[in-house]
């Protein structure tokens, strides 16, 4: 057990530990995956509340001929073409700026397999009070025990 | 947040899943302290408000360097 006093201790080993919460999906083609997903998403940002601030968003909108069916790949004849969305926003992005950045001003189906939450901003109690605490703010990275005098290269929570 | 075939692992009648995958990356939820005490209801807190935002067939927990047992503690 690291020592998290005065910073939060983060892991600098890639462990595989979390919770998964798995949701049906009845959607057939990438129009109602997209609206899905992205409305999942704006979902997701409402459980935050003052717990975590999302900082940094990343995913990949792939593009296919209108009316595309499910299952799609990327190896696909059909697809088209990929978009790489990168939000960043120290103060916090917004359900309405996540959803804005899903849109994409052509007519194919749009494909979001992934979006990644990679970097977020998490409300911790520490010692001294309750503070926001990211890889950039009161956080060590450990290895075995040991701060390893890296700078993190994650948060607290992802 | 993830979505993908349903794998055989699930007994979900779907054809897909959504997954959203939530990482403590810090010993700071486990620790047996006070302040872990407060630390560890305000993610509790967290995931049972993700689990009621949702429709939540199952809540797998996979976990290399807590006990499986600390994360199904917390929630």
């Amino acid at each position: 057990m690291n020592e998290n006093s005065g910073h939060v201790a983060v892991h600098a080993d890639q462990d595989v530990t979390f919770w998964e919460f798995v949701l049906p999906s009845n959607v057939t083609s990438c129009e109602e995956q997209v609206e899905e997903m992205v409305g999942r998403c704006e979902t997701l940002f409402e459980t935050f509340e003052d717990f975590v601030v999302p900082t940094e968003i990343n995913y990949h909108v792939h593009l296919f001929p209108s009316g595309q069916q499910l299952p799609v790949a990327m190896s696909d004849d059909e697809h088209v073409n990929t978009i790489g969305r990168e939000l960043r926003n120290a103060s916090g992005i917004t359900a309405i700026d996540f959803r804005e950045s899903a849109r994409v001003e052509v007519s194919e189906s749009r494909w979001i397999p992934r979006i990644g939450f990679d970097g977020t901003e998490v409300a911790v109690q520490l010692s001294d009070s309750t503070v926001a605490v990211s890889r950039r703010n009161r956080t060590v990275e450990y290895r075995s025990g040991e701060p390893t005098g890296n700078e993190p290269t994650r948060d607290p929570w992802s | 947040m993830l979505h993908g075939p349903k794998t055989a692992q699930f007994d979900i009648d779907a054809e897909y899943v959504t997954t959203i995958v939530v990482s403590p990356l810090s010993d700071i939820w486990f620790e047996d302290t006070e302040i872990g005490l407060v630390n560890r209801r305000s993610l509790a807190s967290f995931l049972e408000r993700i689990e009621d935002a949702f429709s939540v067939a199952t809540i797998e927990r996979t976990s290399e360097w807590v006990p499986v047992e600390d994360l199904e503690a917390i929630y």
